[in-house]
């Protein structure tokens, strides 16, 4: 149960987060949760992650900087660079102020990382990524590589594993 | 699911879209930076290698069809970079030093706030052309061959790499052998060794001349890259009897630690020993390393030209190289039909 909450308030994060770069509107409608001083005592990465957002966030949208490899384990990362391809394709680009941080994510050599950031510079230099196209932790995609086309990537479909412990990369 | 397959479609894709993105210079703040992102991936993959050559010819491409009245639209700060770039004198981080007022810029998310969109659309690279001057042109060109060309380790796969060599390749490897950064020739130097049958159709030597008139000691990359090359590629294309050859190994200053192939060396060296111009050219310390190699290895091919070289050292009265070339041959000596003559010139030399 603990497991599904988790990852229930993972991807409501992500989903606002969306809506927030969305917007002003949005952003107003879809604030980030708050965590407690004494929550992040406990060392949950998860809450790291989500005072980072917190306190990168302005009025108008994600002012991110790309976790570094050496204060953030790589599912952390790996989410991270998720969301950044969420937030790409809805319109935003956290990238250029990320951009010293991202050197970090090549120094790390972690593929799926990698891949997704990947997929956000396609879609600066002009293509078309589909939602649900992305490499991230804790759920499986079914990627068909053969229908990569040069204007649209492929379209993944999730299933959620319930393995916390696990990066599943798919 | 995640494979390294999947990465390297991502790759063949985004390929496109770059050398797409140079053609009509568009998005160039994001193809620099995509440029400096896959530099630093350390363990980048082999296969970007035929895909940067790709772009170093479209770049190329590019180059040629630069309208020279254009004038450039980038402020004086990126003319300066250029300055401090073709002196040497790089700045820590030259993206930041072109792009830093966008990036300052940039820290305001927002439609109104971003200096690359350029319209309402999604997506970026839907910008207008930029303008670029050649110099520009040279440092896209230097990136693009870091990421295909700059390993610390050679890997074994690259064996299997074809690269494709265009016309438009001549203006990267007079521009890259132009540059005073010695990391960019290694680069392009890299070239001559990449790959099955690859080999460029003109000399690297030629190109390298350029460089060799620098006094400036060759960076240790390029050092070290200059005898792998010249192991490599000896046989087929290294004219050894040409003096920039020469200039180039007295450059390096080879010893035998350095060498991977020493036989390739042994062979190489006699070449130009035995060459006209060798005798008088090659530097003292290949004599000396020549004994080390035959030594070591007991075996050299003597040909009459051989005492050739002995009696025109004889006459330079360059004692040192000839003592040195008669213990090679003394040490490396197969009975043969030379012994006689060789004896003869030994024995005048000694009366």
């Amino acid at each position: 149960m603990r497991d599904r909450a988790y990852f229930s308030a993972r991807a409501i994060l992500q989903v606002n987060m969306r809506a927030r770069a969305q917007s002003h509107e949005c952003a107003s409608k879809y604030p980030i949760p708050a965590i407690s001083s004494r929550s992040f005592k406990h060392t949950d990465l998860d809450l790291h992650v989500i005072r980072m957002l917190k306190h990168n966030s302005g009025a108008h949208g994600p002012i991110l900087d790309f976790p570094s490899g050496d204060t953030n384990t790589h599912a952390h990362s790996l989410w991270m660079s998720n969301l950044f391809v969420d937030l790409t394709r809805a319109g935003t680009n956290p990238t250029l102020k990320s951009y010293k941080s991202y050197l970090s994510a090549a120094v790390t050599d972690h593929r799926p990382m990698i891949a997704n950031i990947l997929l956000i510079w396609d879609m600066f230099l002009g293509g078309y990524v589909e939602e649900g196209t992305s490499w991230t932790v804790d759920k499986s995609y079914a990627v068909v590589l053969l229908s990569f086309s040069p204007v649209c990537l492929t379209l993944c479909t999730p299933v959620i594993h319930w393995r916390p412990s696990s990066l599943t990369c798919h | 699911m995640y494979t390294s397959d999947s990465l390297e479609t991502i790759l063949s894709h985004l390929s496109l879209r770059v050398m797409k993105g140079i053609a009509d210079r568009s998005c160039l703040h994001h193809l620099i930076y995509f440029l400096e992102f896959l530099a630093a991936w350390e363990k980048r993959p082999v296969y970007l290698t035929p895909m940067a050559y790709q772009w170093c010819s479209t770049i190329s491409e590019a180059v040629g069809r630069h309208d020279p009245s254009e004038t450039t639209t980038y402020p004086s700060y990126a003319q300066e970079y250029i300055l401090l770039y073709h002196s040497r004198l790089r700045p820590q981080d030259p993206v930041d030093f072109w792009f830093g007022d966008a990036e300052e810029e940039f820290s305001k998310v927002g439609l109104s706030h971003d200096p690359v969109r350029l319209d309402s659309t999604s997506y970026h690279s839907r910008g207008r052309p930029q303008h670029l001057t050649p110099s520009m042109y040279a440092h896209l060109l230097s990136i693009t061959l870091e990421v295909g060309f700059r390993r610390d380790t050679p890997s074994h796969d690259q064996s299997v790499l074809r690269l494709d060599h265009t016309s438009h390749h001549k203006w990267v490897f007079d521009t890259a052998f132009s540059s005073d950064d010695d990391e960019v020739i290694a680069d392009a130097l890299s070239i001559w060794t990449t790959g099955v049958g690859s080999t460029p159709p003109c000399s690297c030597v030629c190109y390298l001349a350029k460089r060799l008139e620098r006094d400036t000691p060759f960076s240790p990359r390029l050092w070290q890259t200059s005898i792998r090359t010249i192991e490599h590629i000896w046989r087929n294309e290294l004219e050894v009897s040409g003096l920039d050859t020469i200039r180039w190994l007295n450059r390096l200053d080879v010893d035998v630690d350095n060498m991977v192939e020493k036989r390739t060396w042994e062979k190489l060296l006699v070449g130009v020993m035995r060459s006209p111009t060798g005798p008088e050219s090659l530097s003292s310390h290949y004599w000396h390393l020549l004994d080390k190699l035959v030594t070591s290895s007991h075996f050299l091919d003597l040909e009459s030209r051989d005492v050739e070289v002995m009696r025109s050292l004889e006459e330079a009265e360059d004692w040192e190289k000839l003592g040195a070339w008669m213990v090679a041959m003394w040490s490396g000596l197969p009975i043969s039909k030379s012994m006689e003559a060789i004896e003869e010139v030994t024995l005048k030399l000694l009366s």
